[in-house]
């Protein structure tokens, strides 16, 4: 539909988990490309959700398809 | 507070950029007076559910007034969402941003926000913006709070859209809107307050800039944020390395009976960052207390600022070291199509109050819980003078938990709430109940060296048929808890009765509902009453160190019996002389220590 996406068609931050719904920075991690809203979320990610959580760091919603 | 600008980065004057900073301030208190004094409904003239904000040409906050700080941690993100999602390059002079939608980082549906921006020489350099509680957003109940199942029951969604162009209303924005709510007139009026003071706003940074020039107000903008920045990073970094857990329940989400839903956070400190982790909370509810990614930020962010000095300054540079983690799809992120409408009303104050617990594993500020709900009753049906459809959402205070130097306060709307009291006055004169009592609840609270806020006792009358009664309110079961050693608060008590009859009873006894506190469209008629009584808050401390004066006021206020406080504060009041027995009270507390370590 090119008027308009639903919520549900749009990613999250890899991080915070806040939707992006414009821009957003995309990176490789985990195998994934992934979405994060700013560098400060993907430091987050990269030193504490990765090292705590490991794979369980990854959210489905935050791949970009 | 006095910013000293000793730092080579920060450039601006040091009393220049005080009479800015407070400028700022005083154009956002002056919006709100404005929304006050030119709305339509009590909500905003006498509840004052709103607040305004200003916003810099970089899309972060620069200034705020103090109305609901938990509207105010959203717009954080919501503000900069709805910017981009109109996109920055199709902004004229005289347009207006509106959004109400709770995915894309809002509050909740009925949270409106409108965002303008203020060019100067073909260049944004700021935005004015509010956001505020509208009454009725549609839906299936009055006043928006119920039992709902998925937001299309909670009412009308607006993506980020303009609904002004070069300062001419978008008819067909407002045709929509208005023509889907209960109460068209109000939230018309409404709507125009919340844009009128966006336009009086502008005026004044117009003024602003006229007067100091463009780039003294950018500079001026970067340097309080970064003052605000560094004097958070300072309380951050004073704070013990390490990670800090707590927990807690929200009591059910009106759905699935007796089922509580856990909000876990973790403060993660690392030299002057701060990460509020929420992993380990619970999925999403199949009801309305779910959180929005906004609420769930204002709640951290929140519960932060209330640890810290009060002299920071509210701005973007506070939330600058605050990382917030909330995975989608959680009771802390709902996701599409999930119904949120009570997680900004009742559980934002339990995850506040689980930060605090776990902030009290370091920290000395920290409190008891609260009564945790901002007691949402919606009240609509037909007006039986005017024949036209009412709403009104009634707001309620609860007891506060006890903390490190003071008891908690009586009957005061939820932390972050900071809502008024809507006078009986306003209320009887507008809609058709009587207050038949209003009172602070006495006898039990968290008993403690500083004891939980008191609730309140009201009793409502219905003065007409049919007056549709929804409901989304907490801790029936569930009490607010203590701190070292505190006592638990006290329960919500929500209860009808018919006309005639003597007995009160519960919404789940009475009508079915699957919550005692979560309902939707009971329907009540003239000479029916309903009975709210509000949780009190947690105690703190050993109720055994607290002070047998304070315990003696209470007595005397009539606020505790004289068998309480000897069971509880083990204080033995002479009722004759009306003091306390000091001697017996030594003795008792001596034998109550020696037993408690046998």
């Amino acid at each position: 539909m090119p008027v308009y996406k639903e919520v549900s068609e749009l990613p999250h931050c890899g991080s915070c988990g806040k939707l992006v719904s414009v821009g957003g920075i995309r990176v490789e991690r985990l195998g994934h490309t992934l979405v994060f809203c700013t560098e400060r979320c993907i430091q987050v990610f990269d030193t504490y959700k990765v090292p705590k959580y490991g794979e369980a760091a990854l959210w489905q919603e935050s791949i970009v398809r | 507070m006095a910013v000293a600008a000793t730092s080579p980065e920060i450039r601006t004057d040091p009393f220049l950029l005080e009479i800015i900073r407070n400028f700022l301030i005083t154009t956002c208190k002056e919006m709100g007076i404005a929304m006050m004094r030119t709305s339509y409904s009590p909500m905003f003239n006498e509840a004052l559910d709103f607040s305004c904000v200003v916003f810099d040409g970089k899309e972060e906050m620069v200034a705020q007034a103090p109305y609901v700080p938990a509207q105010i941690g959203s717009t954080v993100h919501v503000v900069p969402t709805a910017i981009a999602e109109v996109g920055v390059d199709n902004l004229e002079p005289g347009d207006v941003i509106f959004t109400n939608d709770p995915y894309r980082s809002n509050c909740h549906l009925p949270e409106f926000v409108v965002v303008k921006p203020y060019f100067r020489d073909g260049k944004i350099l700021a935005y004015t913006a509010n956001i505020a509680h509208m009454t009725d957003v549609g839906g299936m109940v009055p006043a928006a709070f119920g039992d709902h199942q998925n937001i299309f029951q909670e009412g009308i969604r607006f993506p980020p859209v303009k609904i002004y162009e070069r300062d001419k209303e978008i008819e067909s924005i407002f045709k929509i809107l208005i023509s889907n709510v209960r109460t068209p007139k109000h939230s018309y009026g409404d709507m125009k307050a919340m844009i009128g003071s966006l336009y009086l706003a502008e005026r004044r940074i117009d003024e602003l800039v006229t007067r100091y020039g463009v780039e003294t107000f950018e500079q001026c903008c970067e340097d309080v944020k970064l003052v605000s920045e560094r004097l958070m990073r300072a309380e951050i970094a004073a704070w013990p390395d390490g990670e800090y857990e707590a927990e807690g329940l929200l009591e059910d989400d009106g759905v699935v009976p007796d089922r509580p839903w856990k909000i876990k956070g973790t403060l993660v400190i690392r030299g002057d960052e701060l990460i509020v982790d929420f992993t380990g909370s619970d999925p999403q509810c199949f009801g309305p207390a779910n959180q929005t990614f906004g609420t769930t930020a204002s709640a951290a962010y929140n519960a932060v600022l209330h640890m810290v000095s009060s002299d920071i300054p509210y701005n973007h540079g506070c939330y600058r070291p605050i990382s917030v983690i909330a995975p989608p799809g959680s009771f802390v992120n709902v996701s599409y199509p999930g119904a949120c409408v009570g997680g900004n009303s009742d559980t934002h104050p339990t995850t506040v109050d689980v930060l605090l617990e776990a902030f009290s594993q370091f920290s000395g500020r920290s409190s008891a819980a609260d009564g945790g709900t901002c007691g949402c009753i919606g009240f609509g049906g037909q007006d039986p003078e005017t024949g036209e459809p009412y709403a009104h959402l009634h707001l309620e205070g609860v007891g506060w938990g006890g903390r490190a130097d003071a008891d908690g306060n009586d009957v005061q709307f939820v932390k972050n709430g900071n809502c008024a009291n809507t006078p009986v006055e306003v209320a009887e004169t507008r809609y058709p109940f009587l207050n038949m009592e209003y009172q602070l609840e006495p006898g039990q609270v968290g008993h403690g060296k500083h004891r939980g806020g008191f609730g309140s006792r009201r009793v409502f009358r219905f003065l007409a048929d049919g007056v549709h009664i929804s409901s989304h309110t907490n801790r029936h079961r569930v009490k607010a808890w203590g701190l070292f050693g505190g006592g638990e608060g006290t329960n919500t008590i929500l209860a009808f009765r018919r006309a005639g009859e003597t007995e009160w009873v519960r919404a789940r006894e009475a009508f079915g509902s699957a919550s005692y506190g979560k309902f939707s469209n009971i329907v009540m008629n003239a000479g029916d009453e309903m009975l709210f009584v509000t949780p009190s808050g947690g105690g703190y401390g050993d109720a055994l160190e607290r002070d047998p004066e304070l315990v003696l006021v209470d007595w005397l206020d009539e606020l505790l019996g004289a068998e309480d406080a000897r069971e509880h504060y083990g204080v033995v009041i002479d009722t004759a002389s009306r003091a306390v027995d000091a001697a017996a009270t030594e003795a008792l507390r001596a034998e109550r220590r020696g037993g408690a370590g046998l």
